[in-house]
């Protein structure tokens, strides 16, 4: 019970002066006091709201994933972003060179691409590290580089979409795109989320935390991997080969980012839009902090993103004074204040301690 | 006599443990006293107290008569008290006088070279010490070093001097040396306080002996009174069993061959054509003093590095071209030297380090882990071996040393072992558990095992090995099997002596 109450006690505090502050900012821009909890309200119950949140969840689940395996392994991924742009583009290129499959085997290869174009571009840090010693820090951000840049190239030349307004790629096929949460709920006659680009992608990144989790925890090359991030030299005497799990954990990482391809082509925009990603890859660091790299734990902290990032959106609707760079601005602050966790939980000890200690005078 | 210093029922607890329960002793200035007791036991932590590392939760201590309040080791040198750690803490790239001074210059804004070394001569005329005050300290062997410390006390005006495990480092020779040099600082009116576990020395040097378990003072004794066993059996509470006698191997044929090992080092050779082999049924120690090459040649014979020159033979086949994984399971178990750093993994539950380099083993369920009969398996060694707080999902962070050591021996010592690299067994581990760490240790070569063991513990060596390597500057330097080895004749090779 204890132990219950001091988990809970951390994120709590986080999230109640995140909020104060937002409404603080709110406030003095002349902005009622209650209109960040109304757009709080609307993105968690309301139905269109709902979908909203769901449907950013679904990538920060996958680049929390993506960051936490490799946190597993001892490495900073800091590549989702380039990994999800490559992630991405490779639907189109698939889609593209391939347009006649039929669903059955489209989806499949779809996210299988996907996730083999982003786990290449990680497994290339991770072999740069395994095998010259280069600090995957510095390989997986250069590698960002590298990759948003291929990416806009594939998008203004090769794939270029010449009817388009903005520099995007050309649709995908039907038999490519997955279904959206709503047409789902409406094949079993209780449709919800109506126009939202929620979509079945969630439960694909759903299913991939509760496989990560199975793989650390359940399975030897898990544990070998677990081994490595803890100490490199035990694992060595072990017999574990530490070059071979850093290849694996960076591979892994880069393909769970590259499964925001799904979400974002195959489930909404059915292209590549130039730009699409509101930085998915970076935030991820935080969703993967904020849950202790525990696959499970990344579930909650995901949709706590996705709520964050989605009331952004809908406190510039909400309100005339706020506009979207001053959304960002309060999103960076629930953010900063709800991943300070560490802090409120020192806190949160030094008043127990303070407590324990009036009690029983020593 | 006058008494130096005495405690009186110092109690010292950390979180749930009780390091030090109602401790009361005496020591009388102008002797040696030998504080003894198994790894655990309290001894180091009731002598910081009075060095003023720690304060103790009740109790009074006083030093010559009267009651003191340490906050710091600052107030305690204020008093007369020193302490030698058993880590040393010198600056290495500074010289000695430098380092002797540092905190206590003679003149506050600059260090005066001229006037402390004028100030440090007359302390080393005074008490015999013949150190080079200019020499860098990282340029001296250990056994000078642990004189720049004395040395630190001696300028500082300690009369009380502290020495934590002082010969856990150091080579016999260093040993009998540092033994005359306590003598003589006895003789000038210092009063030395001895905390050790090795019962030779304690029983060689003091006069009296306070012994320590779980906490609590056993008793204090003449050490006259007192021989090797009676203290043995007084420390642990129990008799301490001879280790048996051993049948002879029969085997001739070699199990492991190591030939013309070499590697180099940045701008060094550390290992220079090292050869011996090992038949089945014999235990092989490996005697020298810490950095002579041990750490590289373990590494090799581990499979944690391939970067040598020469060849490593198991049963007649290349240990290059074998798979570390493979070597595992037909019979390589390692003692790995370093036990936080390379033997596990403090951030893993005991479970998870038993599992570690056993992970792929079909028992254990090979792909998907069947944590079940992992702690199953915990549980068997904790039992076996006796290991506290018998609990197997607890981080092994929480473990005391010893407990940590006897979960990786009960790991290493399973079935089917053929080859076991053994570094430093019981490095940090009770008598207790020595003793029944040797006697598997034992029981493996006596049902037909090749052993390995590498130790600085020179008594450790001798006890077990039936062929004794010792190991200088990466070459093996002397062999000798254990009939004819003596200390003297170990100590003078650990040291580059001739053959």
């Amino acid at each position: 019970m204890k132990k219950v109450l001091q988990s809970f006690f951390a994120p709590t505090l986080g999230l109640v002066l995140a909020l104060l502050a937002g409404t603080t900012i709110l406030v003095c821009l002349g902005e009622s006091s209650s209109v960040l909890w109304e757009a709080l309200y609307n993105v968690c119950f309301t139905d269109f709201g709902l979908g909203y949140t769901l449907f950013y969840t679904t990538p920060y689940l996958f680049t929390g994933l993506a960051v936490a395996i490799c946190f597993r392994c001892g490495l900073f991924n800091i590549g989702g972003e380039g990994q999800l742009y490559l992630g991405a583009i490779s639907v189109v290129v698939v889609a593209t060179a391939l347009p006649g499959l039929p669903s059955i085997v489209a989806v499949p290869l779809g996210i299988a691409t996907a996730f083999l174009a982003g786990g290449l571009w990680g497994g290339l840090a991770g072999w740069l590290k395994a095998r010259r010693g280069s600090h995957e820090v510095i390989v997986t951000i250069l590698l960002n580089f590298l990759a948003i840049a291929l990416v806009n190239y594939l998008l203004l030349y090769p794939y270029d979409n010449p009817h388009g307004q903005n520099p995007e790629t050309l649709e995908i096929g039907e038999s490519y795109r997955i279904p959206t949460l709503h047409t789902l709920s409406s094949w079993i006659g209780m449709p919800v989320f109506e126009s939202t680009p929620a979509n079945v992608s969630l439960f694909l990144a759903l299913l991939m935390a509760v496989a990560c989790h199975f793989f650390l925890f359940h399975t030897s090359r898990g544990f070998e991997l677990r081994a490595v991030g803890q100490n490199a030299d035990a694992s060595r005497f072990a017999g574990i080969r530490v070059s071979t799990q850093t290849i694996t954990a960076l591979f892994l990482g880069g393909g769970l980012a590259g499964l925001v391809g799904v979400n974002e082509v195959m489930g909404y925009h059915y292209k590549v839009v130039e730009g699409f990603s509101p930085q998915y890859g970076f935030t991820g660091i935080a969703v993967a902090l904020l849950a202790r790299s525990s696959p499970l734990g990344i579930i909650l902290s995901a949709f706590l993103f996705g709520i964050l990032q989605n009331s952004a959106r809908e406190l510039e609707f909400l309100s005339e004074r706020v506009t979207k760079e001053l959304a960002t601005v309060i999103q960076g602050i629930l953010i900063a204040f709800v991943a300070a966790q560490y802090y409120w939980e020192r806190i949160y000890l030094h008043l127990k301690k303070r407590f324990q200690s009036r009690r029983q005078p020593a | 006599m006058p008494s130096a210093f005495s405690f009186t029922q110092v109690t010292k607890r950390f979180g749930s443990v009780c390091a030090n329960d109602g401790v009361s002793f005496e020591v009388e200035a102008g002797t040696i006293h030998g504080v003894v007791g198994e790894n655990g036991a309290g001894k180091s932590t009731i002598l910081k107290t009075l060095y003023g590392l720690y304060r103790p939760d009740s109790g009074d201590i006083h030093v010559r008569g009267e009651k003191v309040d340490f906050r710091s080791p600052q107030d305690a040198l204020a008093r007369g008290i020193g302490m030698v750690h058993q880590h040393f803490m010198l600056v290495p790239t500074l010289s000695v006088w430098q380092n002797v001074v540092l905190g206590e210059e003679p003149f506050a804004w600059k260090p005066n070279r001229a006037a402390s070394i004028a100030a440090l001569k007359s302390i080393q005329a005074e008490f015999g010490f013949s150190l080079d005050l200019d020499a860098r300290v990282e340029t001296l062997p250990v056994g000078l070093q642990q004189q720049v410390e004395i040395l630190k006390l001696l300028y500082r005006k300690a009369d009380t001097l502290i020495f934590d495990e002082p010969t856990a480092v150091l080579t016999p020779q260093e040993v009998t040396l540092l033994i005359e040099r306590l003598r003589k600082l006895k003789n000038e009116g210092k009063t030395i306080v001895f905390i050790s576990h090795k019962l030779r020395e304690v029983l060689t040097l003091t006069e009296k002996v306070t012994i320590l378990r779980q906490g609590k003072v056993v008793g204090s004794w003449q050490t006259a009174e007192l021989d090797e066993s009676s203290l043995a059996e007084k420390i642990v509470g129990r008799k301490v069993q001879p280790l048996p006698a051993r049948k002879q191997s029969a085997a001739t044929t070699p199990l492991i061959e190591v030939k013309n090992l070499s590697l180099e080092g940045p701008g060094r050779p550390i290992l220079q054509s090292v050869s011996f082999s090992l038949r089945p049924g014999e235990i092989v120690g490996v005697a020298g003093v810490d950095g002579n090459g041990q750490q590289e040649l373990i590494e090799i014979l581990a499979k944690t590095r391939e970067d040598y020159a020469g060849e490593v033979l198991w049963e007649g086949k290349p240990y290059r071209a074998q798979d570390c994984y493979r070597l595992k399971q037909s019979g390589l178990a390692v003692i790995a030297p370093d036990r936080h750093r390379e033997a596990m993994i403090l951030d893993f539950s005991l479970c998870e380090n038993v599992l570690l380099g056993h992970h792929r083993e079909t028992k254990y369920g090979k792909r998907r882990l069947d944590w079940t009969t992992v702690e199953k398996s915990t549980r068997a060694i904790i039992e076996r071996f006796d290991v506290r707080p018998a609990l197997p999902q607890a981080q092994a962070r929480g473990l005391s040393g010893g407990n940590q050591q006897k979960l990786v021996i009960g790991r290493e010592l399973g079935e089917g072992v053929k080859f076991l690299l053994a570094a430093h067994p019981t490095r940090g581990v009770d008598i207790g558990a020595i003793e029944r760490i040797h006697s598997e240790i034992l029981r493996l070569r006596d049902a037909g095992a090749a052993v390995l063991l590498f130790s600085s513990e020179l008594e450790e060596i001798l006890a077990l090995s039936d062929r004794v390597l010792v190991i200088y500057n990466g070459r093996i330097q002397g062999e000798t099997p254990r009939s004819q080895a003596t200390e003297t004749q170990l100590g003078l090779w650990m040291t580059g002596g001739a053959k």
